[in-house]
């Protein structure tokens, strides 16, 4: 009897924790920050070429919550900002051919640039009926333009989130629940049942290269490639792997972070994570189910996140206040941080503090 | 028989997790303190024994008083008993000068042995400069009145206040060349009763009125009453309370008693206030986690973390607080009090050092 109770102490505990119940949030920004016009939808990933051209997810339904019908109205698109011309916005790129637009409800993203210089843009796309898949795009600059490459669909990518490319066509992801219904998501959440992983893909072949997390959300690659990077809300922590030659990841330690870590973004020039979070995950579900209920967004970023003494800065806070709801993305490049939501606004900052 | 134990135990269980997390709340422990600066900061050299108060002249001119050594009833770190306690002078039109100590007059009052505390600052159009400071003196607590001589920058003793009401002084607000609020911390005297005081949440804290004959008291009911400020205008007067974690804001009658507004919650260890003269802002030096500063009064070596948050529109319905700063004590330890001038900002602290910061994010 006094075990059970132990235990589900322990369990009420976790939860609380993770929830963010008892956090206060406070406010704070790096340099001037300002909403990005027309973007209302969500923003949810971000990811980089080298020039600084940023593709970004909007229109996400997030599988396993319980959804405000407001969301039903959102239109599924890929937007892209320009650091160098900030204030030219966020605007949709074309999707050749039309019809992929049809099934196509876009989650983490993945710039691959080869050395010809072609930009490769892989997306996670939950397609209807939960069959989840990675759409593979060429982009074409001229014509603001994704051009359809293939479709890769494979059962041990079952419940995407995100993704990070590590070749013309491989990749890893992260599978973030084992179940795919709704309510078993929301069971396999509330459990906290480590049933999450991380996959390879390449060559029409997946492996399992990570097991028994809690919720494996962002991924991402160290700019030599050996470090994989992911983030985990439930455990409010980045994972580091070692990449083995042959793809397999070996663990090598935990960033503790206190907080519902989301994306990761890896700054090429010094491998910096740039974290995007939400700090009090329970006001983010009830913002899923009420779209009018503020919710806090943070970000943070890691120097040194290979080593044994990481520093962390925390580069934007906010209660709601600023208008920017949900956080899931920062990234940063050349003293700008530009900040994604799961499925509110866009906003970018410059960055005036001292990195 | 098993239901009757139910009936007893449940509601004893429920006082008992109330008061383990209760205090624990209260005091902080749940938050995570993240590092951010808002422009470049540096440690000021010399300051070794803390900077517990700042107080600035509209022309950029900041007390801060050091070396304050905590009571025995915190059971400090001998370190810091080593201190000597001094009043410094920083100017924030030139930064890179660093403190200086200032010369005070009488000789008596360093040698006899100057416990300063909280400071407040009288400064009226036709270049009269007061010093007030709480002093911890060993013959009880006082506020110390010096008038800044600027040419010699020293500070001439004009006359010392002692009252039975002035019991455990920690700030001093100057309204008057002789005339001031001071806050109570507590309002037992013996160490061990201060403790139980604290821990059980007593509000028996205190602000008491000076008008420069007599003493009375003007708010009560506070669980610690830390800092006290005022707006340009005089009419409203701000109190910090650390252990309820927020602002009180009151208005001043004309008998100097106070009549409660609203609050400011803060979610923080409330430490010393200070208004911004030009703007209006209140500036609140602040501790995350007042737990891990007793810790760290106890122990050197226990990191603190520090905050520094900036309230606009403290007067009004709706502040705005904006964390200007926070460390999670490797930077800085248990940080007490901001003052800004000119984009420029200096945060004391207990018994750790000062920083200085350029400000470079938007104001």
């Amino acid at each position: 009897m006094a075990v059970l109770s132990a235990v589900v102490v322990n369990h009420v505990a976790k939860i609380i924790s993770a929830s963010g119940m008892l956090k206060h949030v406070y406010n704070h920004v790096p340099g001037t920050c300002r909403l990005v016009p027309g973007v209302e939808q969500g923003s949810e990933d971000i990811a980089l070429t080298s020039s600084g051209l940023a593709f970004i997810s909007s229109g996400i339904l997030p599988p396993g919550f319980i959804l405000d019908p407001v969301y039903f109205s959102f239109q599924q698109r890929i937007l892209v900002f320009d650091f160098k011309n900030p204030t030219k916005g966020a605007k949709e790129v074309q999707i050749v051919p039309q019809s992929v637009k049809e099934d196509f409800m876009p989650h983490g993203l993945s710039v691959y640039e080869d050395k010809s210089g072609q930009v490769r843009l892989f997306v996670v796309n939950h397609g209807k009926g939960y069959k989840d898949r990675v759409e593979i795009f060429r982009f074409d600059s001229d014509s603001n333009s994704l051009h359809h490459i293939e479709s890769v669909k494979h059962p041990l990518p079952y419940s995407l989130n995100d993704i990070v490319a590590t070749g013309p066509d491989s990749f890893y992801a992260t599978n973030d629940k084992y179940s795919t219904g709704l309510y078993s998501k929301m069971a396999e959440t509330w459990l906290l049942l480590p049933w999450s992983n991380v996959v390879y893909y390449s060559g029409g072949e997946a492996i399992i290269v990570a097991d028994g997390l809690l919720y494996a959300n962002g991924v991402n690659l160290s700019p030599d490639g050996k470090l994989v990077y992911v983030a985990n809300p439930t455990a409010a922590a980045v994972t580091v792997y070692h990449r083995h030659d042959d793809n397999t990841l070996l663990f090598s330690h935990d960033i503790i972070l206190h907080t519902g870590v989301d994306n990761i973004c890896v700054d090429p020039a010094n491998g910096d994570l740039w974290v995007g979070a939400i700090p009090r995950p329970i006001d983010f579900s009830v913002h899923m189910q009420n779209a009018s209920h503020p919710c806090g967004s943070q970000v943070l970023r890691i120097e040194n996140p290979a080593g044994e003494n990481s520093s962390i800065t925390e580069m934007f806070s906010d209660d709601g206040r600023a208008g920017l709801w949900g956080s899931s993305v920062g990234c940063y490049h050349n003293k700008q941080l530009l900040i994604g939501t799961v499925n509110h606004r866009l906003m970018h900052c410059t960055v005036d503090v001292p990195l | 028989m098993a239901s009757k134990i139910l009936v007893l135990l449940v509601p004893l269980a429920a006082f008992v997790f109330q008061s383990l997390f209760q205090p624990r709340v209260r005091f902080g422990d749940h938050n995570h303190v993240y590092n951010h600066v808002p422009g470049t900061c540096r440690l000021v050299e010399g300051v070794v024994h803390g900077a517990e108060d700042i107080v600035r002249t509209r022309d950029g001119l900041a007390f801060i008083s050091t070396g304050m050594k905590p009571p025995p009833a915190f059971n400090p770190d001998p370190w810091y008993l080593q201190a000597v306690g001094k009043i410094l002078l920083f100017d924030l039109k030139k930064p890179e000068d660093g403190v200086r100590e200032l010369k005070i007059e009488p000789e008596e009052i360093l040698s006899e042995g100057l416990g300063p505390h909280g400071l407040g600052l009288y400064e009226n159009y036709a270049g009269e400069i007061r010093l007030f400071v709480v002093n911890h003196h060993k013959e009880g607590d006082r506020v110390d009145i010096f008038r800044y001589v600027r040419p010699e920058a020293k500070l001439q003793h004009v006359r010392s206040v002692r009252d039975p009401l002035l019991h455990s002084v920690n700030d001093v607000l100057a309204t008057g060349t002789d005339a001031f609020f001071a806050t109570n911390d507590h309002y037992c005297h013996a160490p061990w009763a201060m403790k139980l005081e604290r821990f059980l949440g007593l509000a028996w804290s205190n602000v008491v009125y000076f008008n420069g004959t007599t003493a009375s008291v003007a708010a009560d009911g506070f669980s610690i009453a830390n800092s006290i400020a005022t707006p340009p205008s005089g009419d409203l007067v701000y109190v910090s309370d650390t252990l309820q974690q927020h602002v009180r804001v009151f208005r001043r009658l004309p008998d100097h008693s106070l009549e409660l507004q609203r609050v400011i919650p803060l979610f923080t260890g409330v430490d010393n206030l200070n208004i911004c003269p030009e703007t209006g802002d209140l500036w609140v030096g602040a501790h995350p986690s007042v737990s891990d500063t007793f810790s760290h009064i106890r122990d050197r070596r226990h990191l603190a973390p520090s905050q520094v948050l900036r309230i606009q529109n403290a007067a009004g319905e709706y502040p705005e607080v904006t964390e200007l700063y926070a460390n999670d004590g490797r930077q800085l330890s248990g940080s007490t009090a901001a003052v800004v001038y000119n984009r420029r900002l200096l945060i004391g602290t207990v018994v750790d050092t000062l920083l200085y910061c350029d400000i470079m994010v938007p104001m």
